[in-house]
């Protein structure tokens, strides 16, 4: 947060050198990256590191939200570790391979994936892209919010102060800090998501059977295919989302990554895809430990499967413990998807649109997000909403948002003229056209078994 | 002394694409496997806008 007389030296020093006052902070952002770029020592070195990593890691995180958190809680609780450990080993590159393309894409032009759409494809696909993005952002901040009322009831939070709450963490957190801080600030709101990790250890799992699910991979027996198809298809869901590709590229643009930090953008992508792998990875080690087997739990909701968690070897300190890694995936989500609103909304009407813009500058850059997240936070409030027809709602947007978004994001890697030398290479096409067949088939199927499944 | 002083030239220089304004990104003429790409998004649309009006008589 800036106080009054550094406003003022920065819109003086901004008005100097004649650019907009959000370029000037971020400028001030850059001098630090280039003093540390300057400077041989390896302490040096490793701080320009801390120092340029950020939109990897958030997004990444961010990914793993309360229906993450509940889809792998509920997977592990369904079929065990066998079949969904290496799976989700799998979604790491995954993952990786589809994001690395957005710090490219925003390094090299500076702009964000939906202005990109829509000043290089037309205002029908910029118009269609941005409007299943606010719709889907939407509905899924409804279930972030679900997540954090979830699991701060645990402690006797009410619903609706959760809800309130966690609106207005997320409303000041973009309203008033700049760039830099919103991010650092956020790293440490995502750093709660490792509390899954000591978790799985205090649940003293059988290692040599997680081990082993390795070399006897095979897929569970005993359950229907469509709920199989569901299930996996929820987990791959899970790992690339539409709001994530918008996201990562607009923050690349907002932190002001050059074509020189791609290396490192690339490497704080890839940690990001390891970290959410392995809090994945608990989540279903934990559940599939001390739920999997019990009967019933295949039809466990979360509510269930924490109150077997609170029986079990973690007790209600581990239980607790889960409770808020639940409260705090949707807090984290929630700040990434309400940002990723206000950065597209912004890019595709040609509005100011950086977090370092004065609230009174860049109003409606900010209340788009903002009212983005008060109206799924109403929603919420609201008795005997149809949440489960909300939830149909947020995949059946998703699956016909997801094969666009990511189409364009190849057509955009494969554009020669924006992209120069940076277009995607052929082992990447190789790898992304893949990974986008077997998404786009995915999400057929996904829509199909939940537009149809009984 | 304000903070301006204090950025070198190089500086800039190497700022250049964070100061002045990004590359003009003009509207790309639809060819080759793009426009083949761009049928197969709209068959995609179509047919899963089809398969949500099925489901939901399928609810009914």
């Amino acid at each position: 947060m800036f106080k009054t007389n550094q406003i003022k030296e920065v819109s003086l020093n901004a008005n100097m050198l004649d650019i907009p006052e959000d370029k000037y902070i971020r400028l001030l952002d850059r001098w630090k990256v280039y003093q540390l770029r300057n400077n041989s020592s390896l302490f040096r070195k490793f701080l320009l590191f801390l120092t340029l990593v950020g939109p990897g890691i958030l997004v990444m995180i961010a990914d793993n939200d309360a229906g993450g958190v509940i889809t792998y809680a509920q997977t592990g609780a369904q079929y065990g570790i066998g079949f969904f450990i290496p799976f989700l080993i799998l979604m790491i590159p995954v993952a990786y391979i589809v994001q690395e393309m957005t710090v490219r894409l925003g390094a090299v032009t500076k702009r964000g994936h939906a202005e990109m759409i829509w000043k290089r494809y037309g205002k029908f696909w910029g118009a269609f892209s941005l409007f299943d993005l606010v719709v889907a952002n939407i509905l899924t901040l409804i279930t972030e919010f679900i997540g954090m009322a979830t699991g701060l009831k645990v402690f006797g939070v009410p619903a609706w102060l959760s809800v309130i709450g966690g609106f207005v963490v997320v409303s000041s957190v973009l309203i008033f800090l700049k760039y830099y801080t919103w991010e650092r600030i956020a790293l440490w709101i995502a750093a709660g998501n490792l509390v899954f990790v000591p978790l799985v250890i205090l649940a003293h799992p059988d290692w040599s059977k997680v081990i082993s699910s390795f070399a006897t991979w095979h897929i569970p027996h005993g359950s229907s295919f469509s709920t199989f198809i569901y299930i996996i298809l929820a987990n791959l869901g899970t790992t690339i989302a539409p709001w994530m590709l918008f996201f990562q590229q607009s923050s690349v643009v907002d932190k002001g990554l050059a074509k020189i930090d791609i290396p490192q953008g690339q490497l704080d992508t890839f940690i990001g895809s390891v970290i959410m792998g392995i809090v994945a990875i608990s989540i279903v080690i934990l559940t599939g430990s001390l739920v999997f087997g019990l009967p019933g739990a295949s039809g466990f909701d979360i509510n269930h499967i924490m109150f077997v968690l609170s029986k079990s070897r973690i007790g209600q300190i581990g239980t607790d413990l889960f409770a808020l890694g639940l409260a705090e995936a949707g807090l984290i989500a929630a700040i990434a998807i309400t940002a990723s609103t206000s950065w597209a909304t912004g890019e595709a009407l040609d509005l100011e649109r950086s977090i370092n813009s004065r609230f009174s500058k860049a109003l409606p850059f900010y209340l788009s997000g903002i009212l983005s997240s008060a109206l799924a936070a109403t929603v919420v409030l609201i008795p005997h909403m149809p949440l489960g027809l909300l939830n149909l709602a947020v995949q059946v947007i998703a699956t016909i948002f997801m094969p666009a978004a990511m189409l364009f994001l190849l057509m955009l890697l494969n554009d020669k003229e924006i992209m120069g030398d940076y277009v995607n290479k052929p082992w990447q096409n190789i790898a992304a056209f893949t990974i986008v067949g077997i998404l786009i088939i995915a999400n057929m199927l996904y829509g199909y078994t939940v537009m149809f499944h009984k | 002394m304000t903070k301006n002083t204090i950025f070198t030239k190089d500086f800039f220089e190497m700022e250049k694409e964070n100061i002045e304004k990004p590359i003009n990104v003009n509207k790309t003429e639809v060819k080759g496997w793009i426009k083949w790409a761009f049928w197969a998004l709209r068959i995609y649309i179509v047919v899963m806008l089809v398969l949500i009006g099925m489901s939901f008589l399928h609810i009914k």
